[in-house]
């Protein structure tokens, strides 16, 4: 089992009466919200704490790409990635990743996750969402009706932009490149391994097992909710003859770790709450754009996250109701092995990626909940899924052939 | 009175089109917009009295074939050129609502002399700053009635969009809304204007824009602007009319229509 560690970055200062003077936490909440002086601080805490995911042993350090969002204040994940190559060693870095529709050309991407390919020394993982309804259609404008066909043609471009030796010219319907020829090219060979989130679609996962690709499914209804989806998600895959790799997937879990369950509620309550009461406050209007989902999806009953139902049912929810139900997996070391346990293998995931950061989390308690796991939970389930290799992680360069930051250099006061 | 329609399919390119005919004398095609496109809409009947009227339904629609053969605006408007050389009319009048006063006035823009005159119903296709009407695709289905109609609990804005107590029922419904506006939001998202403000001078036909003083997707503000692109064109303005006045109204905007058509 691979664990990784996901930051999602969320703003932790909403005011206290948040839900109820704004109808929404994404698209239209005013930024007039954001404190940047804050934000200083917000953005070295949360990069110190990727970066100590790192030292505690993490296999994989997650980020991810939202606009127009209070509680994921990354719009550009690369950039964050960027300073992650040069701070960490070991971990993967996960990208999950850049919303190929909304970039103009989508060489772009192809370039930038070279870069961090080559940066790293070949620790990327490529990570390729169509974007959530908020994100490409609301904040960015693209057209619902199209934004599949161009994710998908820019996914082509990419590909080929990675794995064609020589300029070629590139004649789509949403991107018309003469010379496509990116300096540099991806580290590892053909290319960063690619994993692609997705919200339970049909079609995403008839795609995924098509390309060879991991699905991440990262979902904040936690695993019991999860099961469902990843069940459908293996019946597909058994369907067209793909093999049951655990690997072949991911999924999102909250876990809150503590001496005992009883601390867990004292230290982590408020923080849970933070996150399902203000920072999934997603207005229902924005949910989907009409055509952002086919109809067949639709019709397969996959389930919105957000919206006003949604909503309304969270704000109802205890820390027992929270646990129960599976949103979150939390208590003492043993609580948290027997339920992780119990949720790998009801998904049969082989990534699984924690939030140990949630709602408005600080930085010690998320320190605290991030070395507890590493040392008191993890080590428990690490050997799950042996007999599995997994095809889909990053081909390093070995450690001693790696480049690294020149420590000895040091630069002189005045 | 009530006519009888008859539904008449015609190929057009790749795309099998089904329109509703009543009526005879002059041709006069109706152009449905993003909302209230289902059935036969009363003032047709009206129409239909002194005109052959065909009401084609949009692609991507209900079950309305080859919205993916349509790419962009351009495409759609040589699609609804092809359709009335598909239909064998010459320089038909054309009634629009909304989306379809939006392809009406982008086809006698596009191709001078190929339609008739013009009534724009709440057209869309402009973009004002400082009024640009309330974002439909972001209003919950359940409280759609009240931007599109003046009176949202009226007996006519319930057979539009009936009230359900049954989920299976809301389900179908928000599909077929998300078919239709996705159709739509095609060609206009996210802001609708695509041109037509800059193009609209060429507009050579006699054009009629009416407008509801109370709608609240296309403001009335709107008819003036428009007016002042179009050289041969009025503005009339609906009272107490929500967006889907043709459907509120029905006698008074066939009146106005008949009045203007002469």
């Amino acid at each position: 089992m691979k664990f990784c560690w996901f930051h999602l970055m969320p703003y932790r200062y909403l005011p206290e009466d948040f839900e109820e003077k704004y109808r929404s936490v994404w698209v239209d909440v005013p930024s007039k919200l954001f404190d940047p002086i804050k934000a200083n601080e917000l953005y070295n805490e949360y990069l110190d704490e990727l970066e100590f995911a790192d030292e505690v042993g993490f296999d994989g350090i997650c980020v991810n790409e939202h606009h127009n969002n209070a509680y994921g204040i990354m719009p550009s994940p690369n950039i964050t990635a960027a300073t992650l190559t040069r701070r960490t060693s070991n971990a993967a870095i996960i990208v999950l990743g850049n919303s190929l529709a909304l970039y103009n050309p989508p060489i772009r991407v192809a370039e930038e996750f070279a870069m961090l390919d080559c940066i790293s020394g070949g620790r990327l993982v490529a990570g390729f969402p169509v974007g959530t309804s908020m994100d490409t259609n609301y904040a960015y404008g693209v057209n619902p009706a199209t934004l599949r066909e161009k994710y998908y043609e820019a996914h082509d471009l990419v590909m080929k932009a990675w794995t064609e030796p020589e300029p070629f010219a590139f004649n789509g319907k949403h991107n018309q490149v003469r010379y496509v020829n990116i300096w540099p090219r991806p580290l590892q060979q053909p290319h960063p391994p690619v994993w692609i989130p997705g919200g339970g679609s049909v079609e995403t996962w008839e795609w995924t097992a098509e390309k060879n690709y991991v699905y991440c499914y990262l979902s904040y209804f936690g695993y019991k909710r999860g099961i469902d989806v990843m069940n459908g998600f293996w019946k597909k895959m058994e369907e067209l003859g793909v093999d049951d790799n655990p690997y072949r997937a991911g999924f999102l879990q909250l876990v809150c770790v503590a001496e005992t369950d009883e601390k867990a509620k004292e230290l982590y309550e408020e923080h849970v709450d933070y996150f399902y009461k203000k920072c999934l406050h997603v207005y229902e209007g924005f949910a989907e754009a009409p055509g952002y989902r086919t109809i067949r999806t639709i019709k397969s009953g996959a389930l919105a996250q957000v919206g006003a139902a949604a909503s309304r049912f969270r704000q109802r929810l205890t820390w027992e109701d929270y646990i129960e139900q599976g949103y979150i997996i939390a208590g003492s070391p043993e609580t948290v092995v027997e339920n992780l346990r119990k949720a790998a293998e009801g998904l049969r995931v082989g990534h699984l990626m924690t939030l140990l950061q949630i709602g408005s989390m600080p930085r010690d308690l998320t320190m605290k909940n991030t070395e507890m796991f590493a040392t008191e939970v993890a080590p428990h389930l690490q050997d799950m899924w042996d007999e599995y290799e997994d095809h889909w992680w990053p081909q390093a360069l070995p450690q001693a052939e790696r480049a690294a930051p020149d420590e000895t250099r040091v630069i002189a006061a005045d | 009175m009530t006519t009888t329609q008859e539904m008449v399919t015609v190929q057009v390119g790749p795309i099998s089109t089904s329109v509703q005919k009543a009526g005879s004398g002059d041709p006069l095609v109706y152009l449905h917009g993003a909302f209230g496109y289902k059935g036969w809409p009363s003032f047709l009947d009206t129409l239909a009295e002194q005109y052959t009227v065909y009401a084609p339904l949009h692609p991507g629609f209900l079950d309305a074939e080859g919205i993916n053969e349509i790419d962009d605006l351009l495409g759609l408007v040589l699609y609804h050129q092809d359709l009335l050389d598909a239909l064998g009319l010459d320089k038909p009048n054309i009634v629009g609502q909304y989306s379809g006063a939006m392809v009406a006035a982008e086809m006698s823009a596009i191709c001078t002399h190929t339609t008739g005159k013009l009534v724009l119903a709440a057209p869309a296709g402009l973009w004002l700053d400082d009024n640009p009407g309330v974002d439909y695709n972001t209003t919950p289905h359940i409280e759609s009635r009240s931007i599109l109609f003046a009176e949202p609990d009226s007996e006519i804005a319930r057979s539009v969009l009936p009230d359900t107590d049954s989920d299976e029922e809301l389900g179908l419904q928000i599909i077929e809304r998300v078919q239709s506006l996705s159709a739509v939001a095609k060609f206009l998202w996210p802001i609708p204007e695509k041109g037509l403000r800059r193009r609209a001078g060429r507009i050579r036909n006699e054009t009629l824009i009416v407008v509801g003083d109370n709608d609240k997707i296309v403001p009335s503000a709107h008819g003036d602007v428009l007016a002042s692109e179009i050289a041969n064109s009025s503005v009339h303005v609906m009272k107490d009319a929500g967006h889907l006045f043709i459907l509120e109204q029905p006698e008074e905007f066939a009146r106005v229509v008949s009045d203007f058509l002469g």
